[in-house]
């Protein structure tokens, strides 16, 4: 059986900058796995040519036996590879449900049974139900958020890639958060791959834990294992991090 | 009146398919160029298909002189605000009227005429980007819509004013040297002269001033730039002011080689579009290569090539296939700008 | 009664006051009959021919709206699709008589096609790139229309005889001179089925997939929508539209030509951007508005002030107004019309609810409804207009 999605030897090279130098990664089918490192380190990189919006110089990308390396960014969604962005989230001029149908449609239903039966679904699901008539524009931030989240989970992706998705949130929406991922894996079973700077909540969610520093895999385990790799702590973490974590 | 039906056969490069008036003769008459290249054919010393190409390539050079005026002028205001600018043609047509008007009759001499319908058109822009286009700086695409009303109202008081009849500006040197079997007429040599020496001067003070080196920082992050304290006010309005002045100068030259109409600088703006869309918008250097670029292209397929009526065609195929090849032109542009052209 | 007027005033739930039918909707019905009484109000032909001209100029528009409005593409090829419609109609006239039956089909799917062809690079850029490259497209078309001469006729152009062409469509006359108004019914019927598409194609999800592209393209991408292809299919449905207008262009003036007036000339375009700009681009009735204005409007001003507006001014009005719709009222006359029926409505229930009278308080709210924004000072804030 082919793996669920395999990154081989990956490379990106912007004219003399080596965003991406030869990364190998695997992601497993039902897992949350985090992706960390610091700022520059390929993370985002590496999401953009997972979904296509960036070109690799070099490697593959195998997605359930198929190679989608070089597939555009809407035929990587449509076989069921869907992130979310840092900026620029939602459709700022529509309304709330018209942005979860906009995404809903764009994906035909591929006749497999999803536990999301319509729009309505996907905004009880995250709690969007009272806002939705209003502009998306106008809602405050942390629903902004969750309908980026929701775009993303209405296009019924068995891959969700969330690109630094806590990234402005205060500590009960982070909170909150991290609950939904939870839930977003255990419920709808949705593999997830998460790219976030909050230490907590990504040790806290993932199951596997992959570090990154400029544009090489430097380390890969357990949350545990990554939180006492004496590389991600002189790299990333840091000393205090590992410190207070001892405490814990 | 010999030098003018020369300088009418030498110049084959220029479109002047807007006049109504021609409109019937245009189309229906091959090619104006074709008795010129015969009476070269006569000269016989210089091989003949040399003659043609340095003809071509000197054609080539005036004529990529104004394209590179007037695609500076775009570039520099959508280098740094994101607005297309496309009433500019509209202030080509007024700068080669004004100076029209200012030198007809022997008024002001030409050379006087053409600095002084340029400052009146920079003027005009700066009125325009201070009561229309600041108020449309945060979202450019209302700047286009804008100047596409604005080219309405541009057209139609310039068609109120003149009326649609075409003008013509008697030619300051009337001297045509040739050599080899080339012909070449003082007065477009003065042009290549004039155009050169601007372009060299922008270049220089958009490099080495004060001026050059804020505009260049308000391209890059305006925001950044106001922070550091540059009046990026001050310079969007002068920058404004300088692409208008650019189109004037323009407008006035093509006055004393082409005749004028007010439909004239139409077909000059989708040419300046084209160039700065080659060099990649926004890009300096980038309209100057690629005006010689479209100005070659077109001289040289107006020479060698059967249908030289197609001409303004030759132009945007060239523009439409490098745009397929590289969506942001031959060069890019720096800073925000991409953004923009996202 | 009362209960009448507490089921109207229950009618509007505050926020969606437009999408009440019996206030709203019904109205604009009615409205939309009006133009059926043409013929028998206007009193000269001149004026039922402006009426025709205005219904051609509502189905180009109407076009031009699913690019511009709904897709976010800003065409400037859109008045050359529409010669091109009328140029491949005149073509297939003269050489093989063909009944118009046919020719619309045709001359639709003649624009589209131009419409895909010219699409197919164009879409490679965005934003101003591709108002420039459609633009020079649109150039290139003309340059074929003035001097591809044994295909075009050149700078003669096309004029086609209605006294030997075919002008039945069964037992319908529609020729423009003894039949104008049969003419003025066919284009009109023509007008409602595109005024019906948009609708249509706004209300599916078709519409908001073109919506979602014009907002955040890349999102849009991301969630798995083919842009590129959805680009290319609004700007051929756009074709179609402009290509139907273009046989009835034809048989309207009977000419048509590569010249600087006719819809040949890319600048033209503007002309369309202004109806829909004037009309307001968050409406399906935008469109309309704006071509019933740009066509009757000069008409009207001259026949009150005794023809002042020449083409050339009305021109130069429409351009400034144009620029100043931009800079101020952006969603145009639907737009500020929903935003003063709305303030109307909450302003004159606030009103109420304050202990005022009826009419006192709905002269009230009449008053507000011409100024949304100072109603929004007293903490009335209709739904509030989209940005384009």
């Amino acid at each position: 059986m082919p793996s669920f999605l395999s990154v081989r030897r990956l490379s990106k090279h912007y004219s003399g900058v080596h965003a991406l130098q030869g990364i190998d990664l695997e992601i497993e089918e039902g897992k949350v796995l985090g992706l960390v490192g610091p700022n520059g380190s390929g993370k985002t990189t590496l999401f953009n040519c997972l979904t296509g919006f960036t070109r690799a110089t070099a490697g593959h990308v195998v997605w359930c036996g198929d190679d989608i390396t070089f597939l555009a960014p809407d035929q990587i969604a449509r076989k069921g590879v869907v992130r979310t962005f840092q900026q620029k989230m939602v459709f700022p001029q529509s309304t709330v449900r018209e942005n979860v149908e906009m995404a809903w449609q764009a994906r035909r239903a591929d006749g497999s049974h999803h536990i999301l039966g319509g729009c309505d679904d996907v905004m009880r699901f995250l709690g969007l139900s009272p806002v939705e008539g209003t502009l998306a524009a106008d809602i405050p931030f942390g629903f902004a958020r969750k309908l980026g989240l929701g775009l993303a989970l209405a296009a019924r992706p068995r891959l969700l890639l969330l690109d630094e998705p806590a990234a402005g949130l205060n500590l009960d929406e982070t909170r909150e958060l991290g609950s939904l991922i939870g839930r977003i894996s255990g419920e709808l079973g949705m593999t997830v791959c998460v790219i976030e700077h909050d230490m907590e909540l990504i040790m806290s969610i993932s199951e596997r834990i992959v570090v990154l520093d400029a544009g090489q895999k430097i380390a890969e385990g357990q949350p545990d294992q990554i939180a006492n790799d004496p590389n991600v702590i002189a790299v990333y973490l840091g000393e205090k991090f590992a410190k207070r974590r001892a405490a814990q | 009146m010999t030098s003018g039906l020369l300088r009418f056969i030498a110049a084959p490069a220029i479109p002047c398919y807007n006049l109504p008036h021609q409109r019937g003769a245009n189309h229906n008459e091959p090619q104006a160029a074709a008795p010129g290249l015969r009476l070269f054919e006569r000269e016989g010393r210089v091989p003949h298909d040399l003659v043609v190409f340095l003809q071509q390539l000197f054609n080539a050079l005036r004529i990529s002189g104004i394209y590179a005026l007037v695609a500076l002028g775009i570039t520099v205001i959508f280098g740094l605000t994101g607005i297309v600018k496309f009433s500019i043609g509209q202030l080509i047509t007024l700068g080669a009227f004004l100076a029209f008007a200012m030198s007809d009759n022997g008024r002001l001499p030409f050379l006087l005429a053409v600095p002084l319908a340029a400052l009146s058109v920079a003027a005009l822009s700066l009125l325009l980007e201070r009561f229309v286009f600041r108020a449309t700086i945060h979202t450019p695409i209302n700047g286009f819509i804008v100047s596409l009303g604005l080219i309405l109202v541009l057209q139609n008081i310039m068609v109120e004013g003149w009326g649609t009849t075409a003008h013509f500006i008697p030619p300051v040197l009337s001297k045509t040297w040739v050599v080899g079997g080339v012909h070449m007429p003082a007065n477009d040599w003065l042009i290549i002269w004039i155009t050169a020496g601007l372009i060299a001067s922008l270049l220089l003070i958009l490099r080495t001033t004060k001026y050059g080196r804020a505009m260049r920082a308000c391209a890059e992050d305006r925001e950044a730039a106001a922070l550091m304290g540059i009046p990026v006010g001050i310079v969007i309005a002068c920058t404004f002011a300088l692409g208008g002045g650019l189109a004037g100068i323009a407008g006035g030259l093509l006055g004393s080689i082409n005749t004028i109409n007010v439909y004239l600088g139409q077909s000059y703006l989708l040419k300046g579009f084209a160039v700065a869309l080659v060099g990649g918008l926004g890009n300096i250097e980038g309209a100057v290569i690629a005006a010689v670029l479209v100005g070659l292209t077109e001289t040289m397929a107006a020479g060698y090539l059967s249908h030289p009526e197609w001409r303004d065609g030759y132009t945007f195929g060239l523009m439409i296939i490098v745009l397929l090849i590289r969506p942001t032109g031959l060069f890019r542009a720096q800073g925000q700008l991409q953004q923009t052209l996202q | 009664m009362t209960t009448a007027i507490a089921r109207f005033r229950q009618s509007f739930p505050g926020q969606h006051a437009t999408s009440d039918v019996l206030a709203v909707r019904l109205p604009i019905l009615l409205l939309l009959a009006l133009p059926l009484l043409a013929p028998t109000l206007f009193p000269t032909s001149r004026l039922v021919s402006l009426a025709v001209t205005a219904s051609i100029y509502v189905i180009v528009a109407n076009g031009l709206h699913v690019v511009f409005s709904y897709n976010g593409q800003l065409s400037l090829a859109h008045t050359t699709l529409w010669g091109l419609g009328a140029y491949s109609a005149g073509l297939l006239l003269v050489h093989y008589d063909l009944p118009i039956a046919l020719l619309i089909p045709a001359a639709g799917l003649t624009a589209a096609l131009g419409a895909v062809l010219i699409g197919i690079p164009a879409f490679r850029t965005s934003g101003f790139s591709f108002a420039i490259v459609t633009f020079a497209a649109a150039e290139i078309l003309r340059l074929i229309g003035n001097d591809w001469t044994r295909l075009t006729h050149g700078g003669r152009g096309i004029t086609i005889d209605l006294f030997t062409a075919p002008t039945a469509l069964g037992p319908i006359k529609f020729d423009t001179f003894n039949h104008l108004a049969n003419f003025y019914y066919l284009t009109l019927a023509f007008a409602y089925v595109s005024i019906a598409g948009i609708w249509a194609i706004r209300n599916s999800s078709l519409g908001r997939t073109f919506i979602a592209i014009k907002e955040n393209e890349q999102l849009a991408r991301s969630l798995g929508i083919n842009v590129y292809f959805h680009k290319l299919l609004a700007f051929a449905v756009s074709g179609f539209y402009a290509g139907v207008a273009g046989v009835l262009f034809l048989y309207h003036q009977k000419h048509i030509d590569p010249g600087q007036l006719s819809p040949f000339n890319a600048l033209n375009s503007i002309q369309f951007l202004l109806m829909i700009l004037i009309g307001g681009r968050a409406s399906t009735l935008g469109p309309v508005i704006g071509a019933i204005v740009v066509v009757f409007g000069p008409e009207v001003v001259n026949s009150i002030f005794g023809n002042i507006l020449t083409p050339t001014r009305a021109q130069i009005v429409f351009g400034s107004t144009l620029a100043l719709s931009v800079l101020t009222a952006p969603n145009g006359i639907a737009g500020q019309t929903r935003d003063g029926f709305n303030t109307f409505v909450a302003v004159t229930r606030r009103s109420r609810e304050r202990g005022r009278s009826w009419p006192v308080s709905m002269l009230i709210g009449l008053g507000y409804s011409f100024w949304p924004r100072a109603a929004q000072r007293h903490g009335i804030n209709v739904r509030p207009e989209r940005e384009p």
